[in-house]
């Protein structure tokens, strides 16, 4: 009996030992990177679609055959965690992902509420780190932010060509802004103000309305009142949904148009059954309505066989994590490290990389890329592709 | 002149649904002394509901309001049933479970509808343009059966034996228990109605505005302000407090600023509660229905 034990003893403390072996060599192999997104609270919606660009990036990557670095193959693994809409639990995180974790990269959150918080910590800890906050345009190019990567078109680049489009496309004389009152709208309004007015448009409003209001009625009776050709507005569905119906309700305008915030895939349709002279919305990356090339239709029908589910209006944040998570890989193998983040944002800098968007990442980290335009006009809604990328 | 009055029907189209929204929170209150910070979820759930009647069952909007109301009311009943009734005595408990209410309710409706906003088809399409106003169908029915759903209300307190009984208990607890009233049992039905009204509100509001899981915490509070601005428990105050909110908010949005439209409904809160400190309609120390 007492010999049955000592083996039993023995072969559980080899097995033990065989797997602690194992453990370490698999964790030898594996290169870590952070996805703090919001799956919970009132931001969940964009980090829901944020970590499936990334989830669905990894999973294809590592399907690849992972990275190779040197001569190792390494397998990619995601560390998920759910900031739930809150600050604080943002910095915490990203304090977790970069000092416990050690993660190569971080990729998100969406909002810049909570990533311009976030990147003070993996900036500090020289942590490559992609996001796609309008915040974080006045942030590229400054020496203490090496390793930011910014996941959207440049503001002056975006509308440089959004807004002569749009005097083009409509004629208008007057133009009214109505944004909500966060540092993104405020950081939008007043460049497009400006564009507006080179094109010879007269801004008759520029107005913002607080994140909860739900009752837009009050301020576009005010708006109204001054007469504009067009009412201009962002951003999202939650508020271009009710911005536009409450506006056609009250006749604030003729012709309407929507900046990114998510896809306005649903004003989209519904101006189309609204007496409007035209509604034209930007979208922020690619349409997912009516896609206008293979890649986006193939990226489609991968999301829908992973998650069981039609994209909806905000889904096409993904887009702004997806492809750069492809870009780091390819960054990290041409590096030869992925421990060494100066190395590898070196090969991020100045290099183009054409994945489901046509992305192009200029000295500074900032990324430039193609986006879609939607035109309802005459009850037909129709697309265009802007080339920023020239 | 115009914008004037246009203002003044776009702050009493949402000071309504504020009124309706609160006078669960009062009544509750009135009877136990309980703050219900769940009640703006109930909103949120009456709003979820009658979207999927109507847009996905095709149930004309007026029955899944009416389905909503009922929805709400049993909804009200089960979690006072459930866990409100132990903590009676101890209101403080009951705001903590209120608060773990929130969660469970925000994470269903995450779970059931997702995270985007969802917005229904307009229900009833047109708009009426006179003297240079407008009011859309939609926002004229929904003022209509507000009106209709405080009158009710107003009416049931006052000459139903179940309103004079909850009026009663509110006024005189000891009293009442003294005269046969079963205390637990109209508890009990003022949170059904309490509920049951905020569940129709939020069916009303599904209809105008786009709705989300997180759109119950900003009603609450605005409930909460116009329970103070109307006075504690006071069924009048409260219908006052939610049209005044309404109408102080329009104005302000409409002729100052929208970015502060949040900010006009607690100035007026401060100015009325630095004259009036029991609110419009309260009395110093005293609940009445």
């Amino acid at each position: 009996m007492h010999r049955v034990v000592q083996r039993s003893i023995g072969v559980a403390l080899a097995a033990l030992a065989l797997g602690i072996c194992s453990t370490g060599a698999q964790a030898q192999n594996v290169i870590k990177i952070g996805a703090p997104f919001s799956l919970s609270g009132p931001f969940a919606a964009f980090g829901q679609a944020g970590s499936a660009g990334v989830e669905m990036a990894v999973e294809e990557l590592n399907r690849r055959g992972g990275i190779t670095v040197g001569n190792t193959k390494y397998t990619v693994q995601m560390i998920s965690e759910d900031t739930r809409s809150q600050v604080a639990d943002t910095v915490s995180i990203m304090e977790r992902l970069t000092r416990e974790q050690k993660v190569a990269a971080v990729f998100g959150p969406i909002v810049g509420v909570l990533s311009t918080p976030g990147q003070e910590v993996t900036q500090a800890a020289k942590t490559i780190h992609f996001g796609p906050a309008v915040q974080w345009n006045a942030l590229m190019g400054r020496p203490d932010k090496k390793y930011l990567v910014h996941t959207q078109v440049d503001d002056d680049l975006r509308y440089g060509a959004f807004v002569p489009m749009l005097v083009r496309e409509t004629k208008i004389k007057s133009i009214a802004l109505l944004g909500v009152n966060d540092a993104t709208a405020r950081s939008i309004m007043p460049k497009v103000a400006a564009l507006m007015q080179k094109e010879g448009v007269k801004v008759v409003a520029e107005e913002y309305f607080e994140r909860t209001t739900t009752d837009f009625s009050p301020f576009l009776t005010r708006i109204r009142s001054q007469k504009p050709d067009m009412l201009f507005f962002g951003y999202g569905d939650n508020f271009a949904v009710s911005i536009l119906r409450q506006g056609v309700e009250l006749n604030v305008a003729p012709h309407y148009s929507a900046f990114a915030g998510t896809s306005l895939m649903v004003p989209m349709q519904q101006a189309l059954g609204k007496p409007v002279d035209s509604f034209i919305g930007m979208v922020a990356n690619e349409n997912l309505l009516q896609p206008l090339h293979d890649d986006v239709t193939k990226w489609i029908a991968a999301y829908k066989a992973k998650y069981n589910k039609e994209p909806t209006g905000t889904t096409d944040w993904a887009f702004s994590m997806y492809d750069y998570v492809f870009m780091w890989a390819r960054a990290v193998q041409q590096a030869g490290t992925f421990t060494d983040a100066d190395k590898v944002i070196e090969k991020i800098r100045g290099t183009n990389y054409k994945g489901v968007l046509n992305i192009k990442i200029d000295n500074r980290g900032q990324a430039d890329h193609d986006y879609d335009v939607g035109i309802v006009r005459g009850g037909k809604l129709s697309w265009q592709h802007v080339n920023v990328i020239k | 002149m115009t914008d004037f009055l246009q203002q003044l029907i776009n702050g009493l189209l949402i000071g309504g649904l504020y009124a309706l929204v609160a006078l669960g929170i009062s009544l509750v209150f009135g009877l136990t002394g309980m703050v219900n910070f769940a009640h703006g979820e109930v909103v949120m759930l009456g709003g979820y509901l009658t979207f999927t009647l109507t847009q996905k069952a095709g149930i004309p909007f007026l029955g899944s309001l009416v389905a909503a109301l009922l929805a709400g009311a049993v909804l009200g009943l089960a979690m006072d049933r459930s866990t409100f009734k132990y903590t009676r005595g101890t209101p403080m408990n009951g705001l903590v479970i209120s608060l773990g209410l929130i969660m469970i309710f925000q994470s269903l409706a995450m779970t059931i509808w997702g995270t985007e906003p969802l917005t229904m088809d307009v229900v009833f399409p047109g708009a009426l343009h006179q003297w240079g106003l407008s009011l859309s169908i939609q926002k004229a029915v929904t003022l209509v059966v507000t009106a209709v759903l405080i009158a009710g209300f107003g009416l049931f307190l006052v000459k139903s034996r179940a309103g004079r009984a909850l009026r009663a208990l509110a006024q005189e607890p000891e009293a009442a228990v003294y005269v046969g009233i079963p205390v637990e049992r109209y508890i009990a039905l003022s949170m059904a109605i309490g509920t049951g009204l905020a569940a129709a509100a939020g069916a009303m509001f599904a209809a105008l505005f786009s709705i989300t899981p997180f759109v119950g915490t900003s009603l609450t509070a605005k409930g909460f302000i116009v329970v103070a601005l109307g006075g504690l428990g006071s069924a009048a105050g409260t219908i006052a407090g939610g049209l005044l909110l309404g109408i102080m908010e329009a104005l302000g949005a409409g002729y100052i600023s929208a970015a502060f439209t949040d900010a006009y409904g607690l100035l007026l809160f401060l100015l009325v509660l630095s004259f009036k400190p029991a609110g419009l309609f309260g009395v110093s120390g005293r609940v009445k229905l």
